[in-house]
């Protein structure tokens, strides 16, 4: 039985599907519907949307000239403006000219699913079954399941799964450790005993769609590219507005800024929710990742990005987003802080290693890259000066440093609700606004506690 | 690299690129050419609201077009009614600035003038009437606001356009040029602003209206009326030196306004000094009549900020010579120059403002007064309450007198007064022929004595004086005076005490108290009457 079970996209998050447990079957988790707007649309039909798209950007080019004069006197606030406008508007622009890739029929690599999985058994199954429903020959899917020193049911889950896919995919394996090791420890363990030419990472509480594989290995094509990052939606998205605002988050951080690095061929974060490697390449460095030490410690997180990190020292990392998936985002306010903190470090961490050897990558790509790094590092003080010292020194409110900055988040937003046909974008905005400002304090304190190498609850 | 170039890309991202650019760019211009240098984010804020005031305007208008379907205007057409005129400076949002008027007051002001039938003119028909060209409707007035602020123009201009009234405004020629200023109007706005068809410009001097040093210390002297400190010769300018400053600046002040704005400039708005009680150091006693005999070689007309003790309304120039008393009255009541104003107080509502403004106009006769209402009464100096039927009279603490003359009345000219009143100290004045504070006929009483004297601009002469025992102190004195054909009477107690036939001209009634101790003069007025003269109201006696 080679053609999968066509999982309707149109099934929506609530509607009663029977989990058929007694019959020892894998439970059904409904996929959200697609975050593509359904029929045929032309550009006419979000006319509106993209004038005042381009009419945001208009007033934030407007603000740049009417307060250039007082930025000229001020060099850093000067060089910042410039810079994260440049920054920001270059990201739609290349990520505009990002080539796409042709899937051809004639070339099907072998993929092996790395999984590694602690206490995840509300999500793990569904993650599994989908791997039986891909669109892809079932002969070339392997499948690598770790259960890393689970202590609720995620074992069982696995093995129940594990046996629904059996005559679906070419061969799978379950693996049990009694003591928790670490999410590096399995996913290195995983690509060691995957005997397939590619290697696709998959978190625990990510679901990827029937055409994700082949619209990741038809980038492997091309010798040089190493790594491709899948697209990675939002699954709990109405669940609340922070999950609502994370999902534009996730948009845009795929959809515009991954899409501009891959360009380049510098995505530098294939993130663990689903991402392929080309397995010879990982093989390289594999264990060199595996004991990867900073600052005297060994590194216990930010694992994707530091693959991702050996990966494009040597070779290509670029984006497909064609290739779709789903995770789970936290759905209170802590728990999501607690993650934002962790990526965080993780971001210095190798944000700091990948320094040391993008200016040898595409000059445009370095630039980016550079400019980023002073950007987040500098926001945090122009963010301070703006709303805590310039009050207090000259007795005005920030009014124009807190429109740029709603601009800016306004244009990610209408682009989000162009591309998607979401109507709730701004809200989501509002509260991505209210985010950013919070988060950006994330990056000082990340870096005072670096050392803490502590995950915290999730 | 995986980079798509395609042409179609390519040119879809210059277009757009250009396109913003053009937007960009055509914006910094638009804005320059309307705003000139004022900073763009203020720009944006003013510009929007008077934008949507403007069309909140639109629809007022018409609305009261066809309110006007429906009400008869009561508005006669004749050339020797006066017009008063308004001065304002900025109008404000803050209700607790005292030198402007908050914009809640002033909308009540321009609907309560507008209800009541009068009509804002504009600057251009206002000479053309003092100078006898032109006729306008009864009711007419003008309102000028000084120094050009920003703040007269955007609050002021959609109640303008609702109301079809116009204005006009004085401007500072260096203020305007202030770079990046939010207080006055640029030249490139008041180019728009004179476009609309709403607005006239005067002259409010070159620079003349912030201080200047006046003495070695540095303290600030008034630009018009103060001899300036010449810090590089360690001395004050000369009375020449004076005089040929105020006439650069206002000569200056003219001919820039004139050239960059292509509109004749013939008026100018005295800033500070003059009448007003800004003084200065006061380091030079002719420095205020030299500005004004070298304005008046400048320009047509020249505004006081105030009434300056006279009546409130502006007369025209009569072409025809005077041939009785009262078409000389006309003439000495004519604008050949200084046009009064009434300086607009921020805590004045409508009702208020149409009081003061109707108040100036024409009193019909017979004329009675019980002191219930204001009806005009103008102090020329002095402290005076109207109330409870009473009109009360004490001379400041510093001064020997107190003065009053009633506003409407200065077009009367054969008439009798009588007023019934408390007098118990000093000298009691009733006044005929006023025609400002210091130009009247008066009848002079004090114990056992009356004088008639005549005073123009200040010079007093003594027409008649009679010895009558009747003539005491009393709390209910009756003090009158008959002014008809070339005869000024006294009465007393309604009886003829004195005459004179030098009379030279008509004029408004008036009272004054006078005492020799400064700060004592006082007088309870209870009721007034003035009938049209006629033989029968004296009776001999």
């Amino acid at each position: 039985m080679n053609t999968p079970i066509a999982v309707s996209p149109l099934v929506r998050v609530g509607d009663e599907i029977s989990a058929r447990r007694d019959d020892q079957k894998v439970p059904f988790r409904p996929i959200p519907t697609s975050l593509s707007p359904v029929g045929i649309r032309t550009w006419l039909d979000d006319l509106g949307p993209w004038l005042l798209f381009f009419f945001a950007i208009y007033v934030i080019l407007m603000l740049k000239l009417i307060t250039f004069h007082s930025l000229y006197n001020h060099r850093f606030l000067g060089v910042y403006s410039i810079l994260i406008t440049t920054y920001i508007l270059s990201r739609f622009l290349f990520s505009y000219f990002k080539k796409g890739f042709a899937y051809d029929e004639s070339y099907q690599p072998s993929v092996s699913f790395v999984v590694p999985a602690k206490n995840e058994e509300g999500n793990i199954a569904e993650t599994i079954r989908r791997f039986g429903l891909v669109d892809y020959p079932r002969e070339k899917i392997e499948v690598i399941l770790i259960d890393d020193g689970s202590t609720d049911g995620t074992l069982a889950q696995m093995q129940l799964a594990a046996r629904e896919l059996q005559g679906r995919v070419q061969h799978v394996e379950v693996h049990h450790w009694e003591v928790n090791r670490g999410k590096r420890e399995g996913m290195a363990e995983g690509a060691k005993r995957a005997q397939n030419d590619i290697v696709i990472f998959v978190d625990s509480d990510s679901f990827i769609e029937p055409d994700c594989v082949k619209h990741l290995t038809k980038y492997f094509v091309d010798p040089m590219i190493g790594a491709v990052s899948a697209h990675t939606d939002v699954y709990n998205r109405d669940t609340n507005v922070l999950t609502r605002m994370q999902t534009i988050r996730y948009y845009i951080s795929f959809k515009v800024y991954k899409a501009a690095e891959s360009v380049f061929g510098t995505v530098t974060c294939c993130p663990g929710c689903c991402s392929a490697y080309r397995r010879t390449y990982l093989m390289e460095f594999v264990d060199e990742w595996l004991n990867q030490m900073f600052m005297g410690s060994k590194c216990t997180f930010g694992d994707d990005r530091s693959l991702t990190n050996y990966m494009i020292r040597k070779y290509h990392a670029v984006y497909s987003e064609e290739a779709k998936a789903y995770t789970v985002v936290p759905d209170t306010f802590q728990v999501y802080m607690r993650q934002q903190q962790r990526w965080k470090k993780s971001w210095v961490r190798e944000t700091f290693i990948a320094g040391s050897f993008m200016w040898q990558k595409n000059p445009i790509a370095a630039f980016s890259f550079y400019s980023y790094m002073f950007l987040a590092f500098a926001s945090p003080i122009v963010f301070f000066r703006a709303l805590i010292l310039y009050p207090i020194m000259e007795h005005q409110w920030p009014v124009v440093y807190l429109i740029g900055l709603f601009l800016m988040l306004v244009i990610h937003g209408i682009f989000y609700r162009i591309n998607t046909g979401q109507k709730r974008w701004i809200l989501a905005t509002v509260n991505f606004w209210f985010n950013s400002v919070i988060l950006m304090w994330q990056l000082p304190w990340a870096v005072v506690t670096l050392k803490d190498t502590r995950w915290g609850t999730r | 690299m995986y980079i798509d170039i395609s042409p179609r890309k390519i040119v879809f991202i210059l277009v757009l690129a250009f396109l913003l650019m053009v937007s960009v760019f055509t914006t910094n211009v638009e804005k320059v050419n309307y705003f000139g240098t004022t900073p763009f984010f203020y720009t944006i804020t003013t510009a929007t609201k008077y934008a949507l005031n403007s069309a909140v305007a639109d629809i007022e208008k018409t609305t009261l077009f066809a309110q006007s379907f429906f009400s008869r205007s009561g508005t006669s057409t004749g050339v020797e009614h006066g017009i008063p005129v308004l001065t304002y400076h900025r109008i404000v949002n803050d209700p607790n600035d005292t030198s402007n008027v908050p914009i809640t007051t002033f909308r009540d002001q321009m609907q309560t003038l507008k209800n009541a039938g009068w009509q804002a003119i504009s600057l251009e028909d206002f000479e053309a009437y003092l100078k006898g060209e032109k006729e306008l409707p009864d009711r007419s007035f003008l309102m000028t606001f000084d120094d050009g602020a920003k703040e007269s123009f955007y609050p002021a201009d959609p109640i303008l356009q609702a109301y079809d009234y116009h204005a006009a405004l004085y401007v500072i020629v260096a203020s305007s040029e202030t770079p990046e200023s939010t207080y006055y109007l640029s030249p490139q706005e008041l180019k728009w602003i004179l476009k609309t068809g709403r607005w006239s410009i005067g002259s409010h001097s070159f620079d003349g209206h912030r201080p200047y040093p006046a003495d070695a210390e540095g303290n600030a002297g008034v630009f018009f009326s103060d001899r300036l400190w010449l810090p590089d010769q360690a001395r004050l300018e000369t009375p020449d030196e004076f005089k040929s400053r105020v006439t650069n600046d206002l000569a200056h002040a003219k001919s820039a306004l004139q050239e960059t704005y292509g509109t004749p400039v013939d008026t100018f708005a005295f800033p500070l000094g003059n009448e007003t009680n800004i003084t200065g150091t006061a380091n030079f006693p002719e420095g205020a009549s030299t500005t004004a005999s070298v304005a008046r070689s400048i320009y047509t007309f020249g505004f006081l900020q105030t009434n300056n003790q006279g009546f409130t309304y502006n007369f025209p120039v009569s072409t025809a010579p005077a041939t009785d008393v009262a078409s000389e009255t006309k003439n000495m009541l004519a604008s050949d120059f200084i046009v009064r104003r009434i300086h607009v107080d921020h805590d004045w509502n409508g009702a208020r403002l149409l009081a003061i403004l109707e108040n100036g106009h024409e009193k019909g006769l017979p004329y009675q007064d019980d002191f219930s209402r204001d009806n005009g009464w103008i102090t020329a100096w002095g402290k005076t309450d109207i109330g409870r039927n009473n009109f009360t009279l004490n001379a400041a603490s510093n001064m020997t007198s107190v003065s009053s003359f009633l506003d409407g009345s200065e077009l009367w000219s054969d008439y009798s007064l009588d007023f019934s009143v408390n007098w118990n100290n000093g000298y009691l004045m009733a006044m005929g022929d006023v025609t400002n504070s210091k130009t009247y006929d008066a009848c002079v009483f004090s114990p056992g004595q009356v004088k008639i004297q005549s005073s123009v601009n200040g010079e007093l002469q003594t027409l008649a004086s009679v010895s009558n025992p009747k003539i005491q102190y009393s709390d209910n004195a009756s003090p009158g005076i008959r002014v008809h054909g070339s005869t000024i009477e006294c009465a007393w107690n309604y009886g003829a005490v004195a005459d004179s036939y030098a009379r030279t001209h008509a004029g408004g009634i008036g009272i004054q108290a006078w005492d020799d101790i400064p700060g004592i003069a006082q007088l309870q007025v209870r009721s007034l009457i003035v009938r049209p003269f006629t033989a029968s109201s004296t009776v001999t006696q």
